[in-house]
């Protein structure tokens, strides 16, 4: 009887342990969940616009920041150096841009553009961010975006092959193939011309 | 993009054979139509020389009626000539624009440079002997 009883405390005793335990993860989970729903992440994406990379023409590159946090993003920092100065000139934009606040879901939009000095293969790489979690927040959170890889950047010669309407070619075809037409056709509609006219003046004679 | 220097070879012995053939057609085709222009403009040609030779009391109707064959000849002659040195020449641009542009696209441009001639050469000088 009494060893019954026993066994029964315990076993409440050890109920109650492994009620405590799963309390505490819970409230931990929670506690862990708010703490990460209260600071904001953000997502940058690097993207090349253009489908054709041709040497000293417009290269689009846009950069997409969002924040999938709840919390807004301040002092938001992001750098691009994998564009040698070397290699491309800026048109517009820049690489270096701060944005002060990024409100939680939201969408942060900056395109850089440029042209390629010369052609070739070029590994276009990632950009760096850097940005405070919080309002409040002390460290800086730092992440790097998407990479669009590797691309070819053609010669402008080939492009312009490819894509041209190619008027100047074209005038200078016309130019050379209208001599050999026009001239053989004037000649023989000068003479047809002539001796129809003086078949048609003595059909008209005959009429009359 | 054909590189002059390297293929001059092929510039001259494919312009060389379309040439050979597109004059065969030239002649071919000027022989046809020279009879056809003949009968056509015979009245006129002879109204005009009689008109001119109107004046001309001495001489005598054979030396007439020779001038008259003879400008006849020369008329259809040049006719026929000219005719058919732009009916060739027009015939000869629209196919190789087509062939070159539209049916050997996807070749690469030696071969359709070669091919898009040869074929129009050939074809105009086979139309020539053709039709009669």
């Amino acid at each position: 009887m009494s060893s019954c009883k026993v066994r029964q405390i315990s076993k409440t005793t050890m109920d109650l342990k492994a009620i405590f335990i799963l309390a505490v993860t819970l409230f931990c989970s929670v506690t862990c969940q708010t703490e990460e729903a209260a600071a904001a992440k953000l997502l940058v994406s690097k993207q090349v616009l253009n489908k054709y990379l041709v040497e000293s023409m417009d290269v689009l590159v846009k950069y997409t920041i969002y924040n999938i946090g709840n919390s807004v993003a301040t002092n938001v920092v992001v750098s691009d150096s994998s564009f040698p100065p070397e290699a491309f000139e800026i048109q517009g934009g820049q690489f270096k841009f701060v944005i002060d606040r990024v409100p939680p879901q939201t969408n942060v939009t900056h395109v850089v553009i440029v042209q390629p000095k010369s052609y070739g293969a070029f590994n276009f790489s990632y950009a760096e961010v850097s940005y405070k979690a919080s309002e409040n927040a002390e460290e800086l959170q730092v992440g790097i975006s998407s990479e669009p890889g590797e691309g070819r950047v053609v010669p402008y010669y080939e492009y312009y092959k490819k894509f041209s309407p190619h008027v100047g070619d074209w005038a200078a075809f016309a130019f050379m193939t209208l001599p050999p037409l026009l001239i053989p056709f004037l000649l023989w509609f000068q003479s047809k011309s002539k001796y129809e006219k003086l078949a048609g003046g003595k059909t008209k004679k005959n009429k009359d | 993009m054909i590189d002059i220097v390297s293929s001059i070879l092929t510039f001259i012995i494919v312009t060389a054979a379309s040439t050979y053939l597109i004059a065969f057609a030239y002649k071919n085709t000027k022989f046809i139509l020279k009879h056809k222009i003949a009968v056509k403009r015979e009245e006129s040609v002879a109204r005009e020389m009689s008109k001119k030779l109107s004046d001309d009391k001495k001489m005598s109707k054979k030396e007439k009626d020779e001038r008259i064959l003879w400008k006849k000849n020369e008329v259809a002659d040049f006719e026929a000539t000219t005719f058919s040195i732009f009916y060739n020449n027009a015939l000869f641009l629209a196919i190789v624009i087509f062939l070159s542009f539209y049916i050997l696209k996807s070749f690469t441009p030696t071969f359709n440079y070669i091919f898009s001639l040869w074929i129009s050469a050939g074809f105009l000088a086979l139309l020539s002997t053709g039709t009669k």
